[in-house]
């Protein structure tokens, strides 16, 4: 039987506004990454740290004279501190996971398999196509550091006596200041790897390559000049010295924020200038 | 979903304004012109793109999806303007490119789902619609397979599938044949010829193999360098100004393909074979052709008038 026999239909509906247009892109990325058994692994795998802490925080609100031992009750103790470690160092390794895992494939896998045409043929413009991208390692980031960190002030205002709601509720702008920064930021930097290359494992090794540059550089330069804030090179550092500004807790240097600040949005800019060159040069442009 | 109504159809497709208008459309890439001043009108119904290898065909397909800046002239594709409705003609044109671009990780009916998801349509919709044109292309047998495990014709089918979801109106298919054994090649140009002349959906195909534009469209554009050749309805220009002969020979050829064009005539002959075609002017009657074949000692064994084919328009069109 010929194929056209099997009928064509008209469809009469209505399309959806193109406010969201980006969404199914995003929600495409999340339900392909996924997908992978070996995702899952390591995204469980990356929530350890945070697992850990609830734990410790649960533990020690049925023990309190436990957690009040001085070595452990550094360990413990929630504030400003806490938050601000917990976000841009000790969920950094998850980070970098989630970049490499989810991030780095983004954009250069549609490059490998010419799926840009498949995108620009509809009626998408660059900023939609780059948003569900940026959407799609921006919600793993999340899961990354907003949530637990929301998560981590839920579990501690719910299980602790200390404070009252008013203490515990001027940590939650810094927890949202602090995962935009670390997020938009490496979302991008990782999105602009992934965008230079047409292979995941090459856009890995151009993101880990840039990263361990920045750091190597800092060190370098802050032993030879012999200014310690010249560490801040490092984008992880330069993220760590503004979350400790905006959890007004003890600073690793003392110079103005404005510095490591105007280096992150410089950051920031230029993946997103590599991103726009990139996608725009492959492809077509935007009308 | 409803069915395929003349009236309904004809406002769906929005003839209104025509197919495609362009003025004097001009792409550059830098310093290289890749599209020349292309002014060429269509107000619908089945298209043939043809041109050599880089005659500009893609870029026109790009140029008319509005996704490249003109860097000359102006035009409308489905009424709206290519400089600055390019979302709106987007929303309303499938595109199925040359290139084998799928979605890694996918299988047929989630690749095609995801397409409608993008152009807009709502997730429901694009589910119920994504399983119908499978069907119409004839994957629903393999719709819930990976795509990285579809053939290279179960792969072009997937991406007529995908530009036809949302039920656009004008069909841009770019090189859909490529990869097809005969029979899954012959289904497929019955299937654009059916979308195209039995759904109310207009059709632009892009396409060196001229027989495939030949079954399935009704008009031609012919791009040679960037430049327009020739346009019109097919049936048009193969009955010019000229008329076609299957002639055969006995004797050397070369004396009479010389003496032929002396006198403005054109004699081609295939390698190793004593029959050929000769393309005279309208008004040359068969004696004239005895006359020459005398005048050069040849025996004219057949004489047959042919209709000429699309490759032959193609090839007069390229020469001059």
């Amino acid at each position: 039987m010929p194929i056209y026999d099997q009928s064509y239909a008209h469809w009469d509906g209505e399309l959806e506004g193109r406010l969201l247009r980006w969404l199914p892109i995003t929600l495409n990325a999340i339900r392909l990454a996924f997908r992978s058994k070996l995702f899952l692994i390591v995204f469980c795998l990356s929530l350890a740290p945070f697992v850990f802490r609830v734990g410790m925080i649960y533990i020690f609100s049925f023990a309190p004279r436990l957690g009040s031992e001085p070595g452990i009750a550094k360990f413990v103790q929630i504030d400003g501190t806490f938050y601000c470690n917990f976000l841009v160092r000790d969920q950094f390794i998850s980070v970098v996971l989630m970049c490499l895992f989810v991030g780095c494939a983004q954009i250069a896998r549609d490059l490998k398999v010419r799926a840009l045409e498949i995108y620009f043929s509809k009626p998408l413009t660059l900023l939609d196509y780059l948003a569900g991208k940026f959407g799609a390692i921006g919600f793993f980031l999340l899961c990354m550091t907003l949530f637990p960190g929301l998560l981590l002030f839920v579990s501690d205002f719910l299980l602790s006596d200390e404070g009252t709601v008013a203490d515990q509720a001027q940590f939650i702008p810094g927890i949202l200041a602090t995962s935009a920064l670390v997020v938009s930021t490496l979302s991008l930097v990782v999105l602009a790897a992934s965008a230079l290359c047409r292979t995941t494992r090459n856009a890995a090794l151009v993101w880990i390559g840039f990263h361990l540059a920045l750091m190597i550089s800092g060190q370098i330069m802050a032993e030879i000049f012999r200014m310690p804030f010249l560490a801040m090179i490092d984008i992880r550092v330069s993220l760590q010295y503004l979350a400790q500004i905006v959890f007004d807790v003890e600073r690793d240097f003392q110079i103005p924020g404005i510095f490591p600040f105007l280096y992150i949005l410089l950051i920031n800019l230029s993946a997103g200038w590599v991103l726009l060159h990139r996608v725009r040069k492959v492809e077509a442009t935007e009308t | 979903m409803s069915g395929a109504h003349p009236e309904e159809a004809m406002k769906h497709a929005g003839t209104q304004s025509g197919l495609i208008q362009l003025e004097n459309v001009k792409v550059s890439y830098g310093a290289f012109e890749a599209l020349k001043g292309v002014t060429v009108s269509m107000e619908g119904g089945a298209v043939g793109l043809l041109g050599p290898n880089g005659a500009g065909k893609s870029t026109l397909i790009k140029a008319i999806l509005g996704l490249m800046s003109l860097s000359g002239g102006r035009g409308t594709l489905l009424g709206g303007d290519i400089t600055r409705a390019g979302l709106e003609i987007r929303k309303r044109v499938g595109y199925s490119p040359e290139h084998d671009c799928h979605i890694p990780g996918m299988n047929g009916f989630e690749y095609v789902s995801y397409c409608g998801r993008m152009v807009g349509m709502p997730t429901k919709d694009a589910r119920r619609r994504a399983h119908e044109v499978l069907e119409y292309v004839g994957l629903g047998e393999a719709r819930y397979r990976p795509l990285d495990g579809y053939s290279t014709g179960m792969r072009q089918r997937a991406k007529i599938a995908q530009a036809l979801v949302h039920d656009p109106d004008l069909l841009i298919l770019d090189e859909p044949t490529n990869g097809f054994d005969p029979k899954g090649r012959e289904e497929v140009l019955d299937l654009i010829h059916d979308v195209s002349h039995n759904k109310d959906i207009h059709l632009i195909l892009s396409s060196h193999l001229l027989k495939d534009v030949e079954k399935t469209c009704d008009h031609v554009i012919l791009l040679k360098d960037g430049a327009l050749v020739r346009s019109g309805l097919i049936s048009e220009l193969k009955s010019s100004d000229e008329k076609v002969f299957n002639i055969e020979l006995r004797g050397p050829r070369e004396e009479f393909t010389a003496a032929a064009h002396k006198v403005g005539w054109r004699y081609e002959f295939k390698n190793g074979r004593s029959a050929g075609k000769l393309f005279v002017p309208a008004d040359v009657d068969t004696t004239a052709i005895f006359r020459l074949a005398r005048q050069v000692g040849l025996q004219l064994r057949m004489l047959v008038p042919a209709e000429e084919s699309l490759e032959d328009l193609f090839l007069k069109s390229l020469e001059d």
